[in-house]
């Protein structure tokens, strides 16, 4: 459990979002198809304080470790913040992170491949302080070496300083690579995965050394998908899916009292040790969706046995839960896990920034249906002949022969065409295509409102470029003019015309 | 169960030519039976011959391995004359799924071509009926008969898990040998397999062996366990019987060191490492590591004690036991 008097967290992360984007290829960028992104990161909030480890639990593809990347700034955030020791490291350049890097270290999962082979264990541990300049003469540096490796449990360190990775075991190579991080004397380390490479007889052996440093006073933030060393060893757990965090509250509260189906399914399946102890395993079908598409609502619910309707739309928030048995647990779910806590969560399971946006939007776009779809439609009729109206007014300046009703005319069909293109077509990437996207979009809501995309956009294009090629040829050939006859006799009489 | 065994391994010993002229001994006569229908477990730790032990069933061994004793299939020897006698067997008779199989499908060949190629092969079924054949084994393992032309890379893993099992069923074996057939598997995707594993087995009355490290997911699947330790099997029973009541203190220490989710025991890891398979072991290979070893575990070999029936260990600890309750 976390120290008394405690100085606040050492890490604190708030809303991270982290995408990656998906190439399209050439084909693809030719035939304008949109621009993919892999959600993988997507609202986390979690703190880790000085003494405390968290686990972050999830399956493979659910965005832990993107998390660990992103928090040691090795992966760049598209939005939120990440606090540690009270700075702001956000936007934090590679230089101003330099010196932080010594604060925050990373163990990874397979210590075959994380340490150089032709490197000693001497050198391997040295490194760190090299790069930091720091150890001062090599004497002092040596002394460091020897006191990393004895704090991570490599004794006598005589017998290990020499040696290749090749000549140690798994469990010791890990011991090497903590070794390494050790040396800087960090106050946060982000394991992934520590001993998932290694087996089961010396796994204990390496999570006990992590504790022993929790208990030193360092925090732990580690990647795991292994719940039940999870719930031995952490502190904390927060269990994610598909880049969210579903359930968070202290170790033993959420693996004994789970409030989310994803994390009482995820307990059920895992395998005890007493073979009479048959339990019903909750198994889940399919895998983890693809996060490029995320679903919409709850992203659980197309695999969730207790889905109800309103979750394809409502994409809960983390709350306490009625069933929870501490204030700091909490769950995203609106069924298994609704809360009572007023202040911050409305009465459908939404929280209060969600209820903020809502209210921001028209009312419409909660109704559902034809009723939206009218709705929809209004606001395109209304849009359209506004900016239509005004865009005609404008064009009414440009010299022509056109009539001022027919200019009318091309400035609604040329701007229905363009705000077509625009809000309905693909997602643009320059700013002004985007606001305005985003801006119709957040009317319409993320919905299908029932325009088939591709032809609109193709039809208003078309459009476009005939209206434009009407107003230069009218611009400089007057059409439908008193004098129109006469100019045409005269321009088919010039000389140009006569080759 | 008190059927014939329908698979019997007699003193199973295997050692490997190493290049300096020394040879490894990494299995230790191994000797176990499996009965009809039954699933046992093979766990321990990396290197302790798990995977040579069904290699060597299969006859799958590079040639840089001599193999010694009999590995019996209905009573008949079919290790008897190496190659001549196996090869009828493997893959008809005796299937596998190799460790990472999801991992080894032709990439550029589709998933139903290559299920039919063992049918060819061995002349079980051609042409449209092993077409037909492997439309059903991929229903078999929850794939869609439709996704018979699918290539490997437009499976997930899981899938790809269960179509390497619908591969191993191809030729309609009686033993299936699973080698760490949920490694690389998330704990849902593993849950799958291991509940389409046990659907197999009972459904089709298949016999099978199943290899792993993680001895939770023995003791929800199988009815028997052998924990292997350097190359032998050290303790051999029930699977209920052997978590309750260890009779070797490997597999107690093991269990210990094996965090379970709602358990409060300190887990605790073993200390120490595994010895060299390629010096002679003197004594008992376990009692370096041993928290219960006494004077004779450094010298005198232990021997195999059936501490009660269908439980058997190596272990000096036993000898007391023996002796004081006679069986």
């Amino acid at each position: 459990m976390s120290t008394t008097a405690e100085p606040g967290p050492l890490l604190e992360v708030d809303d991270l979002v982290t995408r990656y984007p998906v190439s399209r290829g050439v084909v693809g960028t030719l035939k304008r198809q949109p621009r993919l992104q892999v959600h993988a990161v997507e609202g986390v909030s979690f703190s880790v304080g000085p003494g405390e480890m968290v686990a972050l639990v999830g399956e493979s593809g659910c965005g832990k470790t993107s998390t660990a990347q992103t928090v040691i700034r090795m992966v760049d955030n598209q939005g939120g913040s990440i606090r540690f020791d009270g700075r702001d490291i956000t936007g934090m350049s590679a230089g101003g992170m330099r010196p932080l890097r010594r604060e925050i270290q990373m163990i990874y999962q397979d210590p075959y491949e994380s340490l150089d082979p032709r490197f000693r264990v001497r050198d391997t541990i040295e490194e760190p302080l090299l790069v930091h300049k720091l150890g001062g003469s090599s004497k002092q540096r040596e002394q460091k070496v020897l006191e990393a490796l004895k704090r991570a449990g490599l004794t006598p360190p005589d017998l290990f300083i020499d040696r290749f990775p090749h000549e140690l075991s798994g469990g010791q190579r890990q011991r090497v690579a903590i070794a390494a991080s050790l040396v800087l004397d960090p106050k946060l380390l982000v394991a992934d995965e520590p001993v998932s490479m290694l087996d089961v007889s010396v796994r204990a052996g390496i999570l006990s050394l992590l504790d022993g440093l929790r208990r030193e006073g360092m925090g732990i933030l580690m990647i795991t998908h292994d719940l039940s060393t999870a719930a031995h060893f952490a502190d904390r757990i927060a269990v994610m899916y598909l880049g969210r965090i579903v359930e968070e509250g202290p170790a033993q509260e959420v693996v004994r009292n789970p409030q989310h189906p994803y994390t009482r399914a995820l307990i059920s399946v895992v395998p005890k040790r007493d073979p009479n102890e048959q339990t019903v395993p909750q198994i889940l079908t399919g895998e983890t969706p693809n996060p490029v598409h995320v679903p919409s609502g709850c992203r659980f619910h197309p695999r969730c046995p207790v889905a109800e309707e309103a979750c394809r739309t409502i994409d809960p928030s983390l709350q306490r839960p009625n069933g929870a048995n501490v204030p700091e647990h909490r769950a995203a779910c609106i069924v298994t896990a609704p809360g009572p806590s007023a202040d911050e969560v409305g009465p459908d399971g939404r929280s209060a920034g969600q209820l903020a946006a809502a209210a921001l939007r028209p009312a419409a776009l909660e109704l559902s249906g034809w009723w939206r779809r009218a709705w929809a439609l209004l606001i395109d009729v209304v849009v359209v002949l506004a900016g239509g109206v005004a865009l005609g007014g404008v064009l009414a300046f440009v010299p022509g022969s056109l009539g001022s009703n027919l200019r009318l005319g091309i400035g609604v069909v040329l701007f229905s065409a363009l705000y077509f293109t625009i809000a309905h077509g693909s997602t643009g990437q320059t700013l002004g295509k985007r606001a305005l996207g985003v801006a119709v979009r957040d009317v319409h809501g993320s919905g299908p409102i029932g325009y088939p995309r591709a032809f609109v956009r193709w039809l208003a294009f078309a459009v476009c470029t005939l209206l434009a090629v009407v107003l230069i040829v009218d611009l400089l050939f007057p059409l439908w003019d008193d004098r129109h006859q006469a100019l045409h006799d005269k321009v088919a009489s010039s000389s140009v015309f006569q080759v | 169960m008190s059927r014939e065994p329908i698979l019997s391994v007699e003193d199973l010993h295997v050692w490997f030519d190493l290049s300096g002229g020394s040879e490894l001994h990494a299995v230790q006569g191994v000797s176990f039976d499996l009965r009809p229908g039954e699933r046992m477990g093979l766990v321990g730790e990396s290197g302790c011959g798990k995977t040579t032990t069904i290699l060597a069933m299969m006859g799958l061994l590079p040639s840089s391995a001599s193999v010694a004793g009999s590995v019996s299939l209905d009573g008949e020897n079919i290790m008897a004359k190496g190659e001549d006698t196996v090869s009828p067997h493997r893959w008809k008779d005796i299937a596998m799924v190799f460790q990472g199989a999801m991992n080894a499908f032709n990439p550029v060949k589709t998933i139903g071509s290559q299920i039919v190629e063992p049918m060819e092969l061995h002349g079980t079924a051609t042409g449209k009926a092993a077409r037909g054949q492997t439309r059903e084994l991929l229903e078999l393992v929850g794939i869609s008969g439709d996704r018979v032309n699918n290539y490997p890379h437009e499976f997930s893993g899981g899938m790809r898990q269960r179509a390497a099992i619908a591969l191993a069923l191809a030729c309609e074996p009686r033993v299936l040998l699973a080698d760490e057939p949920t490694t690389a598997l998330d704990v849902m995707v593993q849950a799958q397999i291991l509940e389409l594993l046990v659907r197999l087995t009972r459904d089709l009355g298949l016999s099978m062996i199943l290899v792993t490290h993680d001895l939770p997911v023995v003791a929800q699947v199988c009815d028997r366990a052998a924990v292997m330790y350097a190359g032998e099997i050290v303790e051999m029973g029930a699977m209920s019987s052997i978590y309750h009541d260890p009779r070797h203190p490997y597999t107690r220490m093991l269990f210990g060191a094996t965090p379970d989710l709602l358990g409060d025991a300190d887990v605790l890891s073993i200390p120490g490492a595994p010895p060299r398979l390629d010096r002679e072991i003197v004594g008992c290979p376990f009692a370096p590591r041993c928290d219960s070893a006494f004077a004779p575990c450094a010298t005198v070999a232990p021997r195999r004690m059936e501490t009660s029936p269908g439980h058997e260990a190596v272990c000096h600890l036993n000898d007391h036991v023996v002796a004081k309750e006679p069986a």
